[in-house]
C-alpha cells in the first residue's frame, strides 16, 4: 500500500497543514464547506476512499478525515498523513484545494476515535460522518451529538435489525440526520415508480394494488425492504405481522401480499405491482442507465415506457447524498413501516 | 474595571447552578492513552482539584444586560486555544415565503492564540433552485495574510516590561476585582465536593457543562 500523503506527527498536524499552504503560494486556495469524516476498518478501502475524495472534492470543498482503524491489532499505534486534492477553478490557473488527513489507528488506539475527530475538525463547519463499519454498542453520545449528518450504507450490514435499531438510538430526538446510501440509491426507483402513475389508466388502479413482487440480488435484500417500506408508507398500507405470511393491509382493510425474490447479480432488478386485471412492471437491466416499464391492463393495449435510471456508482450515490440538505422524513417513515421485517433480513 | 465591577456575583447556591467544575479521567490524546489526573505523578489520588471549569456570567450594565457570557477552560481537551466567539441572535427561518429548518447562528470568532485571526461564520443559500441554507466561513489568518505570525503573548509582554510600558498589563485594582469574583466561587466549592464532575481526557468536558449551556437553547461551539 502506498503512503496516503505526507507522514506527520499527530500532534503537529495543524502546523504542518499551515506550512503546506504557506509553501503552496498564491495559486492554491484552501476551501472547506464541510468536515467529512470517513471511518473504515478495511485496509483495502484506503486507496478507494482517497480516490473517491479526490473525485468529490471538485463539487464539495471539505476537510476530510479518513480513519482506518484496526481494533484487533495486538500493538497499539497511531500514524497520520496529510494531503490535498486540488482542481483548477476558472481560467486564471487558480487551484481550489481540499485537505485530507488520514489516520491509521491500531489496537487500543482505535478507541481514540472521538478525540481524533474532535481534535482535527475545521471549526464551525458541519460534520458529516460516514461510517463504513458497523456501529458498535454502546454508542458514544458525545461523538454522535457533534455529528450533523451520519452517513452509512445499510446494504453492507450483516445484522440489519440490530444496526437499524442502533442508528435510531443514535439519531434520537435531536441527533444527527440519518443518511442511508441504500436509501439514496433507491431514488431513481422511487422516481420511476411514481412516474408509472402519471399514466391515467395506472393512476385509476393505484388503490387496487393487491400484490408486490420485488426481485433483487441477495445482497440487496434491505434495499428491497426499504422500497417496500416507502411504497407502504405512501399508499397507507400497514404491516400485518401477526400472520404466518407477512402482508400489508391497505386503508380499506384489504390484504396486500408481497414477496421478495433473489434474482440477478447486482442491486435491484425488478418490481411488479399487481391487482385484479392489471400488472405494472418496472425492470432494470444490469449496467444500463434505463428502466423499462410495462403497464398491462386487461382490455387495453400494453404500454411500455423507458425511464432514466442514473448510474449506481458509489461516487454518484455519495454526491447525491452530499447535495441534499435537511432531514429524510420519508426514509424514517419507510424504516418504521418495515421495522419488524428488518430483523429478519 | 467597569465590566469587572458589573459582573453579577456568583455566591452560595448560585455557584452550583451557574458553574460546572470537572476533573479529567483517563482517555486518549492524539491516539495515545493518557492517565487520569489523580494518577498523574505527584497528585493526591483523592484530589478534588478542578481541571475544567465552565460557567455562565452576566454583566449587569446597560450594554450587556440580557446577554449571557459562557466561559469554558480546561486541560486535556482535544484542542488548545483561546478564542472569543460572538453569537448573533437567530433569524427566523423564512426566505422567499418558504419556511425551512432553523439555520445556524452567525458567529464572529476572534482567535487570540494560536493561529491569531478572525473568522465569520454565516448562513448562505446554496446555488440552485432548491432552498438549502448551509453555514459558510470567511477566515482571516494573521500568519498567512502577512507572511509572518504575531509574536507570542509573553514575547510582547517581556519587551513591554523591559521598556516600562504598562499598557498591556492588568492594574492592581483590576486584578483584585477579578479575584473577588473568583474567590466567591472558590469559597462555595469549599463547602462541598459532590459537585465535582469527571470527563475523559480527549473529550470536550463533562456532560454537565453541555447541560449548562443547553438550558439556554444553545450548544458549545464546534472548535
Amino acid at each position: 500500500m502506498s503512503e496516503p500523503g505526507l507522514p506527520v506527527e499527530i500532534g503537529r498536524i495543524d502546523r504542518e497543514l499551515g506550512r503546506l499552504w504557506e509553501a503552496s503560494g498564491d495559486t492554491k486556495t484552501r476551501a472547506s464547506l464541510i468536515n467529512l469524516v470517513i471511518y473504515t476498518e478495511d485496509p483495502a478501502s484506503l486507496e478507494t476512499n482517497t480516490g473517491l475524495l479526490s473525485t468529490i472534492a471538485s463539487q464539495h470543498a471539505f476537510r476530510a478525515i479518513l480513519i482506518l482503524a484496526n481494533p484487533r491489532a495486538e500493538k497499539p499505534g497511531a500514524r497520520a498523513w496529510i494531503s490535498a486534492h486540488c482542481h483548477l477553478a476558472g481560467k486564471g490557473g487558480q487551484q481550489i484545494c481540499s485537505e485530507q488527513i488520514t489516520f491509521q489507528l491500531d489496537g487500543e488506539s482505535a478507541s481514540a476515535l472521538p478525540s481524533i475527530v474532535f481534535s482535527h475538525l475545521d471549526s464551525d463547519l458541519p460534520l458529516c460522518f460516514w461510517s463504513q463499519a458497523e456501529f458498535s454498542e454502546p454508542p458514544d453520545d458525545q461523538l454522535w451529538s457533534w455529528v450533523d449528518r451520519l452517513i452509512f450504507d445499510s446494504r453492507a450490514w450483516k445484522n440489519p435489525g440490530a444496526q437499524f435499531a442502533l442508528t435510531r438510538r443514535i439519531a434520537g430526538a435531536s441527533g444527527p440526520v440519518l443518511c442511508d446510501l441504500n436509501w439514496t440509491r433507491l431514488q431513481p426507483w422511487r422516481f420511476a415508480l411514481a412516474n408509472l402513475f402519471d399514466h391515467a389508466a395506472a393512476l385509476q388502479r393505484i388503490a387496487e394494488i393487491s400484490s408486490v413482487r420485488i426481485a433483487c440480488c441477495p445482497e440487496s435484500s434491505t434495499t428491497s425492504l426499504l422500497l417496500l417500506g416507502w411504497l407502504a408508507d405512501r399508499l397507507g398500507w400497514t404491516l400485518q405481522p401477526l400472520l404466518s405470511v407477512h402482508s400489508f393491509a391497505d386503508s380499506r382493510g384489504r390484504t396486500v401480499s408481497f414477496e421478495t425474490v433473489c434474482e440477478g447479480t447486482s442491486g435491484m432488478a425488478e418490481i411488479t405491482l399487481g391487482g385484479s386485471g392489471f400488472s405494472f412492471r418496472l425492470h432494470r437491466e444490469p449496467d444500463t442507465g434505463f428502466f423499462h416499464a410495462t403497464l398491462h391492463i386487461e382490455g387495453a393495449a400494453e404500454a411500455t415506457l423507458t425511464l432514466g435510471a442514473g448510474r449506481e456508482r458509489l461516487t454518484d450515490t455519495l454526491l447525491a447524498e452530499l447535495s441534499r440538505g435537511g432531514r429524510h422524513p420519508l426514509y424514517t417513515r419507510a424504516v418504521s413501516v418495515i421495522g419488524p421485517l428488518l430483523s429478519e433480513a | 474595571m467597569k465590566v469587572l465591577r458589573s459582573l453579577r456575583p456568583l455566591e452560595g447556591e448560585h455557584v452550583f447552578r451557574h458553574v460546572v467544575r470537572g476533573q479529567y479521567g483517563a482517555g486518549s490524546i492524539n491516539g495515545r492513552r493518557v492517565a487520569a489526573y489523580r494518577d498523574e505523578a505527584n497528585v493526591d489520588t483523592e484530589s478534588c482539584t478542578e481541571t475544567y471549569v465552565a460557567l455562565q456570567v452576566n454583566v449587569d450594565n446597560w450594554r450587556w444586560a440580557g446577554v449571557p457570557f459562557f466561559v469554558r477552560v480546561g486541560k486535556r481537551l482535544p484542542k488548545g486555544g483561546t478564542e472569543i466567539a460572538v453569537h448573533f441572535k437567530s433569524v427566523p427561518p423564512v426566505l422567499f415565503k418558504a419556511t425551512g429548518e432553523a439555520v445556524d447562528d452567525n458567529v464572529l470568532v476572534i482567535r487570540i492564540q494560536p493561529d491569531e485571526g478572525v473568522s465569520l461564520r454565516m448562513s448562505a443559500k446554496m446555488p440552485g433552485s432548491s432552498l438549502r441554507i448551509e453555514p459558510v466561513k470567511m477566515d482571516f489568518h494573521y500568519g498567512t495574510s502577512f507572511g509572518k505570525a504575531t509574536p507570542e503573548a509573553y514575547e510582547r509582554l517581556l519587551l513591554d516590561a523591559m521598556s516600562g510600558d504598562p499598557t498591556l498589563f492588568a492594574r492592581r485594582d483590576e486584578v483584585e476585582e477579578a479575584w473577588k469574583f473568583v474567590d466567591a466561587i472558590h469559597a462555595a466549592w469549599q463547602t462541598r465536593s459532590d459537585d465535582l464532575t469527571f470527563y475523559s481526557a480527549g473529550s470536550w468536558g463533562p456532560t454537565e457543562a453541555d447541560e449548562l449551556i443547553k438550558r439556554h437553547g444553545i450548544t458549545w461551539r464546534r472548535l
